[in-house]
């Protein structure tokens, strides 16, 4: 009979056969593994590309808010492990496309990318040309020989607000001023010859003296006149006895710095009969009996009125000011209106 | 001449196998057991990401006007809290020249049928993930503008032991 048991080396055959099959079993069990950990790792990778391609859309989102001729990067952005970059292209005349792609982990060793397609308009935020003061800062009231007749809003602080004929409204979310097509703007105003630079400041030119450029063809209708666009690329102090008129953009280099803060003054015995938008403080030092401020302010960073200071607020003027921007697609905030993914 | 082995010795051999082989049945089943029901649980776990996955991605690329109940496109998707077991949408599929966003012609209807999410798209359907039994859809007045995701899986695993498993998730609709 086959005596197969007593046969030489019988145990180390059993032994590799063992072993073969435990082999096999650990070569399945690490081959799953490892492709478990692939799948995970490109899902990870993936998952990480998207989120990076969605924080460079927010940041085009904030750069188009300060300057909304921004373009995109010029370079890939890094972030976390990868990399971004933002195209950014005008779409009709409101809205800019904003192209996002997540890079894992660079743009020219990409293992992994996601796009995305956000595209951004400018809308001017509610009830913004309804109020005679509106401070994306406090509203510091000094004395009791102010009056204000118009609604006040204010972003942080307001005191002393009891000359104040109309409502005062604390709203944080106006913090930061809305910004415009300040591009736009500044060409209206040289064509008007009302552009003002530094230089021109500096040599005392006079400003318009009346709000309308082109007085409205129907005195009921205020849309059908055009208000003189006075740009100035310098801090505004108007003092004296002094009679001016129009849509005031005091914002220095806006363009070229998105966060610049430029003040407004008025001293004394001064009428403005118009509005006055100013990325800095807005300061009116009463005097005299003059009305300050026939229209409207918008500041950035806050405002002080004190002494015998009036500001009433026009609602022809505002509404005028309303159509302008609103015609030319002029302001304001940059919301998100479209967005979509690219490559899935 | 060599001897054999008394009836002692085999029967003393065959206890001792038989302990040792009742033990790595023991063993082994118990690993097969912990296996099946792992492997079954990562199944559904997969099987729900699947779901969830595609669903997300495609949901937050229309907008609240464009959603539906059914395919009937015959009742929006109200904002009253209330869950639905299917939705139907259309998609976002970039701006035109002037900026107005390109809805899709054809909606993307995503609905639990038998075990399986099925999405429809202009008339053809596709299993999306298998093993499903609950699949609901609710939009909540305090959030209007996002869709609030449940989905359940259920799998039996060879060894009759029945695994269930459940993803949340809350998705912002972006258009």
């Amino acid at each position: 009979m086959f005596d197969i048991i007593n046969k030489k080396g019988f145990i180390l055959i059993v032994a590799y056969l063992a072993l073969s099959v435990l082999l096999i079993i650990s070569a399945a069990l690490l081959s799953r593994a490892f492709i478990d950990k692939r799948l995970f790792d490109i899902n990870l990778e993936r998952s990480e590309a998207f989120y990076i391609a969605e924080a460079g859309a927010d940041a085009a989102i904030v750069n188009l808010q300060g300057n909304y001729g921004y373009t995109g990067t010029p370079s890939p952005v890094t972030l976390g492990r990868g990399e971004y970059e933002s195209i950014v292209t005008a779409v009709g005349s409101t809205k800019r496309k904003i192209i996002t792609t997540g890079y894992i982990p660079t743009k020219n060793n990409v293992r992994i990318s996601r796009g995305i397609e956000a595209v951004t308009k400018r809308q001017t935020p509610a009830n913004f040309f309804s109020n005679a003061l509106y401070s994306a800062g406090d509203v510091d009231f000094k004395g009791n020989s102010y009056t204000v007749n118009g609604p006040v809003v204010y972003s942080t602080t307001a005191n002393n607000t009891g000359r104040v004929n109309g409502s005062v409204t604390q709203d944080s979310t106006i913090s930061p001023l809305a910004q415009f097509d300040f591009s736009t703007l500044r060409n209206i105003a040289i064509a008007q010859g009302n552009y003002y630079s530094a230089a021109r400041l500096q040599q005392g030119d006079p400003f318009p003296a009346g709000f309308w450029y082109q007085a409205p063809t129907d005195s009921e209708d205020p849309t059908t006149g055009i208000p003189n666009v006075v740009y100035v690329e310098g801090a505004l102090t108007l003092s004296g006895n002094t009679t001016a008129g129009g849509l005031y953009f005091v914002v220095g280099n806006i363009l070229s710095d998105p966060t610049v803060t430029i003040d407004t003054t008025i001293n004394g015995n001064v009428t403005l009969n118009g509005c006055i938008y100013t990325t800095g403080d807005f300061t009116i030092n009463g005097g005299g009996n003059g009305l300050n401020v026939n229209g409207g302010v918008w500041a950035g960073t806050g405002m002080t009125i004190k002494g015998n200071a009036t500001v009433n607020y026009n609602s022809n003027y505002m509404t005028s000011v309303s159509y302008l921007i609103d015609v030319n697609n002029l302001g304001g905030v940059v919301q998100l209106y479209s967005w979509r993914q690219l490559n899935q | 001449m060599k001897k054999g082995f008394t009836f002692i010795e085999i029967m003393v051999v065959a206890a001792i196998s038989s302990v040792v082989a009742a033990g790595v049945f023991l063993v082994t089943s118990s690993t097969r057991s912990t296996w099946n029901s792992s492997d079954a649980l990562i199944q559904l776990q997969q099987e729900l990401r699947k779901a969830m996955t595609a669903i997300s991605d495609e949901l937050r690329e229309t907008s609240v006007s464009k959603l539906y109940i059914d395919s009937s496109l015959s009742q929006p998707f109200p904002n009253n809290g209330v869950s639905y077991n299917s939705i139907t949408f259309f998609l976002n599929q970039g701006v035109d020249v002037s900026g107005n966003i390109i809805w899709s012609t054809n909606f993307v209807s995503y609905t639990l049928s038998g075990s399986q999410v099925i999405r429809t798209y202009a008339g053809s359907s596709k299993v999306t993930a298998n093993n499903i039994n609950s699949l609901s859809f609710v939009r909540n007045p305090s959030i209007p503008n996002v869709v609030v995701i449940n989905i359940g899986a259920q799998k039996t695993t060879p060894l009759g032991q029945t695994l269930n498993a459940a993803l949340d998730t809350e998705v912002a609709v972006r258009n």
